[in-house]
């Protein structure tokens, strides 16, 4: 809750301020009155209210450290004064005892007796008053208040805008990364000058699997048909890239073609294969893709000759992205493994069988 | 005549340079090769003026093949990359030359007209080796002549380097290997942190030490693991001592 310490500090300086500014004003409606009796001295009601201010100013002050009104809803102004104004009776009551037991002493000090209106009627005053500048605290609060959180909320969601463009740009990064890009930009370059055809049709695949992969949510799921299909997009730029350097094997159950996966969800671990398998090599190397239903899961496998899994290795970013990706749509229920079969590597992902689109 | 080099794992991004390099009538395409090892051996062999370097390759990378040459003898390197923002930036403050991909023909055109510069200029360091020595960081594998080839074989394993004229006999448990470098510019390539001087003549592995034991006249016996030992001369004590922390 890093962000909200500014918001903590500055509504405490914020309401001090007001609350000088309340007490100024109280101090001149309760020195008024006494502006006309010569037997009392002006500091006289003027340190009452000093007590006054002080006394509540440090009950409220206790009740603000203890965050009271930061947490009441601002959002629910209606809600907000009626919360706080269950405390009026407790405060008015309290402002009443110390203002008359105030006075009292005050001129017993000055060597007079304080007199006042009757009882019931100066009771009754005393809590009107006391009630008025209760409301007008409230209110200068409330606005106070209002402004800060509106202003830290404006800052708040630029910040989360920020962070959420920049999580769909990783996110694209990760799907396609500029390596890929810029490089069959160059194998497209490059076969314009032999054969005009095979560098169109390149073209195309690029086009097609650039729009896939920028289109769609986290948690869309596509038919393995469709994901296939991205999927040997990919493969067949890959093999125009490294040409006689990697043969594919697509290994596909008839059944398994209509099961839903989250889309592209399988590049990740086809991009690995390339990478450590075919990049990092001079021989020819094999990547087989498996799909097939077993009872009531999917499973998937790719394979890929030429790399082995180092000890000590750890999780990049594709591998971890696909594994965040099926624990959002199936929990524990969906398994992401990787492990090493003799010079080859292969990752395998099983997940609950599901034919339904959303 | 430039006599060219191409390197790059890609078929078609090499078809593209030797049809590109084919137009101007003064470079010869002195070979092309697919990995670092190859390119290696082409440049040690054929001495080309100029090599078209990609970067991403596999097993050895085109900066780290670089980091392996002398700045003194390199030939003038130009780096052929997709993406690579690090070592892009590295290049722009050393005017090292670099194509991008996909590149025109006017990029490769401007370049050419570089080389053909700096070709008539007299031959100076490479900065583009030192730049790929300070992307590439120490090294932790050295290119080796073996046979009628290069091996790349694991720096740690080196346990001792042996100046001979202006070659360097490069010592592991089992093998010996003659390097055509100078002592100095090995241990800036393989770092300082791992080889020490005992000798103007010769280095060691600073874990293979086993010993130290003092000798007359401020002169030590130095001991390896492997049982050899050798003479540390006093010029040099002060420094391995820093080192070894005794």
């Amino acid at each position: 809750m890093e962000k909200y310490a500014s918001l903590a500090r500055s509504p405490l300086t914020v309401l001090a301020v007001l609350w000088a500014m309340l007490w100024i004003l109280v101090s001149i409606a309760e020195s008024a009155g006494y502006l006309h009796d010569p037997t009392i001295a002006l500091w006289q009601p003027l340190m009452l209210i000093f007590i006054l201010a002080c006394t509540i100013g440090v009950w409220v002050g206790l009740e603000l450290r203890s965050s009271r009104y930061l947490d009441l809803p601002l959002d629910r102004p209606r809600d907000w004064f009626r919360r706080q104004l269950r405390r009026l009776p407790l405060l008015a009551s309290g402002y009443i005892v110390i203002v008359i037991g105030g006075r009292s002493a005050i001129f017993a000090l000055a060597g007079a007796a304080y007199r006042h209106a009757p009882w019931p009627i100066l009771i009754p005053f005393e809590f009107i008053k006391a009630s008025l500048f209760y409301c007008l605290w409230l209110g200068l609060v409330f606005g106070a208040l209002s402004q800060i959180v509106a202003r830290e909320q404006a800052v708040a969601l630029g910040l989360m805008q920020k962070a959420l463009a920049e999580a769909q740009l990783a996110q694209l990064r990760a799907q396609l990364r500029p390596h890929f890009l810029f490089n069959t930009m160059n194998t497209v370059s490059a076969l314009m000058h032999s054969d005009v055809k095979r560098a169109d049709r390149l073209l195309a695949r690029l086009a097609d699997l650039l729009r896939a992969s920028l289109g769609g949510a986290e948690t869309d799921t596509v038919p393995l048909r469709e994901e296939l299909r991205l999927l040997r997009l990919y493969a067949d730029i890959m093999q125009e890239r490294f040409q006689g350097r990697v043969s594919t094997d697509w290994q596909i159950a008839d059944e398994a073609l209509a099961a839903r996966v989250p889309a592209m969800l399988l590049q990740p671990l086809l991009e690995n294969a390339f990478k450590y398998g075919v990049e990092q090599t001079t021989g020819c190397e094999r990547i087989c893709i498996l799909a097939q239903r077993q009872q009531n899961r999917l499973q998937l496998k790719i394979q890929n000759t030429g790399s082995m899994l180092r000890p000590g290795w750890c999780e990049g970013v594709g591998l971890a992205n696909c594994r965040e990706r099926l624990r959002v749509l199936h929990g524990d229920a969906a398994t992401v493994s990787i492990q090493s079969l003799g010079s080859a590597v292969e990752a395998t992902i099983s997940l609950p069988w599901d034919v339904t689109a959303p | 005549m430039i006599r060219a080099l191409i390197v790059d794992d890609e078929a078609p991004a090499r078809a593209k340079l030797r049809l590109w390099l084919a137009k101007h009538a003064d470079v010869e395409i002195a070979g092309e090769h697919a990995d670092g090892l190859a390119a290696a051996q082409a440049i040690a062999a054929a001495a080309p003026d100029v090599v078209f370097l990609d970067i991403q390759m596999p097993g050895i990378s085109g900066l780290e093949l670089a980091a392996q040459l002398e700045p003194q003898y390199a030939p003038l390197l130009v780096f052929v990359t997709a993406y690579d923002a690090h070592a892009l930036a590295a290049f722009d403050l050393n005017a090292v030359d670099y194509l991008l991909k996909p590149f025109e023909e006017e990029r490769l055109r401007r370049a050419l007209e570089r080389i053909r510069e700096r070709l008539r200029s007299p031959p100076r360091v490479s900065a583009a080796v030192e730049v790929a020595r300070s992307q590439v960081g120490v090294s932790d594998r050295l290119l080796v002549p073996m046979g009628n080839g290069l091996r790349l074989i694991d720096s740690l394993a080196i346990h001792l380097l042996e100046a001979d004229d202006n070659y360097v006999h490069v010592h592991t448990a089992d093998q010996q290997y003659l390097v055509r470098r100078t002592l100095r510019d090995l241990l800036l390539q393989l770092g300082e942190q791992r080889f020490v001087q005992i000798h103007k003549s010769v280095a060691v592995n600073i874990a293979e030490i086993e010993d130290i034991a003092p000798l007359f006249k401020g002169d030590y016996q130095l001991r390896l693991r492997s049982g050899k030992e050798l003479r540390l001369s006093r010029r040099y004590t002060d420094a391995l001592f820093a080192r070894t922390g005794r």
